[in-house]
């Protein structure tokens, strides 16, 4: 079975951007959630083996998403990427500091964002 | 320019304007709440903020370098806005204004092949802005916020947190539990009615430990109400309120109503309700609310028939006809009045389809790229209005339609060019209306219906003979079919063993009717033509075993009265035959084991002959009533399942009475052979 990989992102062509590079490059089965209701929605009833998230969305943002995870048991532990610009540089700082595992800044390439999922998919 | 440069531009234009007309709007409405009180609300510049930023995403995807560099600036800017590093102003807003409207400029020559606008200027006065607003005493001290939320706050929303801290606000916690299955459209609810006392600043869910499969929230909320004013708004979520920040001596405490502070009071009041009228233009309303209202409409229908009894018994008294013709005329008033308020509601119930369109616009580009075709997708009619109900009941058979026609119709840029066509082809999706209808058509230039292959697979399937000759019309009825697939293969879009056939249970089930027109290499179009409102149905009343039934209008064909005796028995079941062909019949008391406590009066037996799909099929009841307009309701879980209604209605003495679903009701016959 292909592992499932999240990605949690309000902006609909950056989002289809990653899911299908994701689809195209990785032997990975892609959700796609368009906010933070949505991903708490898909989380508990999937198995998701890497979570890729925004962080400035509306209602619940990326941090708060992540603060969750990292007190979920069975997200505890799961890499979680932060997908933020470069101006964003505060947000990101707090994101690693609550438990995420690595980040990616946009614009990125499609073989930046390949190569960090790949490091970090278990 | 190249073709796959050339569509993948068309796809950052139709993007990009959305995103460019939401600014539009937002920085309207930003603009007139400036104006109005200096002020704009902040989760208002944090959208603004937002839009910008997806902007300058999608033109760096696409490579554009102009558009990124202006979004990527204004970005930057309305960043330092929305942290309070600079400060709006009307020659902000004119910037920003101006701003859009370069870019817009700028999008629509990306879409031609060059962006040949400069922002030179644009992007000067743009760095020129910084000058932050005076610095505001800041305190955090006596806040009793817990870690994991500080820890989750964004650097904006701790901005929020402390622009709350600095006017003087309350910081309060909302506490709140609710089930997984509807957690976020309660949860949005409960921000919304929080929204509108003060700001929500943060949204964090909690694990929640008791593992009763709920999700437990915690909101930082600031306000300038008390704990107890929140806990009533939103006690009926089960929310607890907890005050973070106890009123100290350097936060100014908010005004509240008390003994002597009534003037006060009465300006915030005063304050508050011009703020809220600046921004309200519109509501949201529950249409289940809507039903309501439109449920009491009925029974003031009734109330009006009971008076006109009452008009009628009264012109009966010697001496008394000039009251009861008094009493009539206002009644006919009353009648009229009701009529209108009924039209209006239905109003109210209506939506520009425009609401579906961009969904349909990017499911079927989606389509079209993953079946490696090139598709030029054209809406029409966005502006035509339907019931909101409908609407989401139409995505889905809608999306099929279109994914039908991505994979059927529309060949690929190579079969098509063998065929002398473009590479390209065109779907179109119009809406329309006509008369009390709406008309909403699919159509594709491709390759039109394969009579052929469809004929050769109802051969396979044993829906017709194979000795038969084929026949056009049988082969257009053939594809709506249970079951039916001509596909060769089950491709990636569509032939999920979803056929065309749930596209017309679908419509039917809104009253709506499916029809196909097709010609070889040409096209195709798949119309539907749908009501536009179910919240209102002209009705034929029966009698069956004393017992009151509803039949849709809609979906009766004649009426007809004849006798016992006219019935035949073919195969062990009942029949009727009408003008040479044969009915199958069906009787209310036998499908709804209704008792009949006393037989019925001679003969006569009146039967409805009622669509059955494409067919027709009758009913048998004791008695028809005439003709109402009836306000159906659903009803209850337990009846809802049973097949053969569709829900209940309410008509004279305030009587509730059944209204009955042919489609499903008929579903329990057969498919017998012979049919009309």
């Amino acid at each position: 079975m292909k592992a499932k990989v999240l990605v949690v992102e309000d902006n609909n062509a950056m989002r289809n951007l990653i899911a299908t590079a994701l689809d195209q490059h990785l032997a990975v089965d892609v959700y796609e959630a368009e906010n933070g209701f949505a991903a708490l929605k898909l989380i508990p009833e999937n198995d998701f083996r890497m979570i890729l998230t925004d962080i400035n969305m509306p209602d619940i943002n990326g941090l708060e998403l992540i603060s969750f995870l990292r007190q979920h048991p069975v997200y505890r532990d799961v890499p979680i990427l932060i997908i933020s610009t470069e101006a964003a540089e505060e947000d990101r700082r707090r994101g690693l500091a609550i438990g995420a595992t690595g980040y990616l800044t946009k614009p990125f390439t499609e073989g930046e964002l390949i190569d960090l999922v790949q490091r970090h998919l278990p | 320019m190249d073709k796959n440069r050339a569509k993948a531009l068309q796809e950052f234009v139709a993007e990009a304007e959305d995103i460019l007309e939401a600014l539009a709007e937002d920085l309207e409405s930003a603009q007139s709440q400036h104006e109005a009180g200096g002020k704009v609300r902040p989760d208002l510049v944090n959208k603004i903020f937002r839009e910008m930023h997806s902007l300058k995403g999608l033109a760096s995807m696409f490579g554009l370098q102009e558009i990124t560099t202006l979004s990527h600036d204004l970005e930057s800017l309305l960043d330092k806005i929305r942290l309070g590093k600079a400060a709006l102003s009307p020659d902000l807003f004119a910037l920003l204004r101006e701003s859009r409207t370069h870019l817009r400029a700028m999008v629509g020559e990306a879409g031609e092949g060059e962006v040949r606008s400069e922002a030179g200027d644009l992007l000067r006065r743009i760095h020129a802005v910084g000058a932050p607003p005076e610095p505001k005493p800041q305190a955090r001290g006596g806040l009793l916020l817990d870690e994991q939320t500080l820890k989750s706050l964004t650097e904006y929303e701790e901005h929020r947190l402390k622009e709350n801290m600095t006017e003087g606000n309350r910081i309060l916690a909302v506490l709140v539990r609710f089930d997984f299955a509807d957690f976020d459209t309660r949860l949005r609810a409960l921000t919304e009615r929080l929204s509108e006392a003060g700001e929500v600043i943060s949204t964090l869910p909690v694990m929640d430990p008791s593992g009763d499969g709920g999700l437990r929230f915690r909101l930082l909320y600031g306000t300038t109400q008390g704990v107890a004013q929140v806990q009533s708004l939103v006690a009926d979520s089960g929310a607890e309120v907890q005050d973070l920040l106890p009123p100290s001596a350097e936060a100014a405490p908010a005004p509240r109503p008390a003994e002597d502070g009534g003037e006060a009071s009465v300006e915030t009041a005063e304050a508050e309700s011009e703020d809220l009228r600046g921004l309200a233009k519109t509501v949201k309303v529950d249409i289940e609310k809507l039903d309501g209202v439109m449920g009491i409409v009925g029974e003031l229908n009734l109330l009006r028939a009971a008076f006109q009894r009452i008009a009628e018994g009264v012109a009966s008294i010697p001496g008394q006809r000039d009251l009861a013709a008094d009493a009539n005329k206002q009644i006919r008033t009353m009648e009229k009045k009701l009529g209108e308020l009924q039209r209006a509601i239905i109003d109210i119930r209506l939506v520009p389809i425009s609401q579906i369109f961009n969904r349909l616009n990017r499911t079927a580009r989606r389509l079209a790229r993953a079946a490696g075709k090139e598709v030029s997708v054209q809406l029409y009619g966005g502006d035509t209005e339907l019931d909101k109900t409908m609407m989401d009941e139409l995505v889905t058979p809608l999306i099929h339609t279109i994914r039908n026609a991505i994979d059927h119709g529309i060949e690929t840029p190579g079969e098509r060019v063998s065929a002398g066509k473009g590479r390209e082809g065109t779907l179109a999706v119009s809406a329309y209306q006509k008369g009390n209808s709406i008309v909403i058509e699919v159509t594709d230039d491709g390759r039109g219906l394969q009579v052929d292959k469809i004929w050769n697979a109802a051969v396979r399937l044993g829906l017709v003979g194979a000795d038969e000759e084929m026949d056009r019309e049988r082969c257009m009825e053939m594809i709506f079919r249970s079951g039916f697939s001509s596909a060769d293969e089950v491709t990636e879009v569509s032939g999920r063993g979803v056929g065309l056939d749930a596209v017309k249970a679908a419509i039917e089930q809104l009253k709506g009717t499916l029809s196909v027109w097709s010609e070889p290499n040409v096209g195709t179009t798949f119309q539907f033509t749908l009501p536009i409102t179910l919240a209102i149905i002209q009705s034929l009343i029966v009698r069956c075993c004393d017992q009151t039934f509803a039949v849709p209008i809609s979906s009766v064909l004649e009426t007809l009265r004849t006798a016992e005796s006219e019935i035949q028995l073919v195969d062990q079941r009942e029949v009727f035959s009408l003008r040479g062909v044969t009915l199958p019949l069906l009787r209310l008391e036998e499908r709804f084991r209704l008792p009949r406590t006393r037989p019925r009066e001679g003969e006569r037996i009146f039967i409805v002959v009622a669509r059955r799909g494409d067919k027709a099929a009758g009913i048998v009841v004791d008695d028809m009533l005439g003709e109402q307009e009836t306000v159906v309701h659903p009803i209850g879980k337990t009846f809802g399942k049973l097949p053969g209604l569709a829900g209940a209605t309410e008509v004279g003495e305030n009587q509730v009475i059944l209204v009955i679903d042919t489609a499903s009701l008929f579903s329990a016959i057969e498919p017998a052979r012979g049919l009309a």
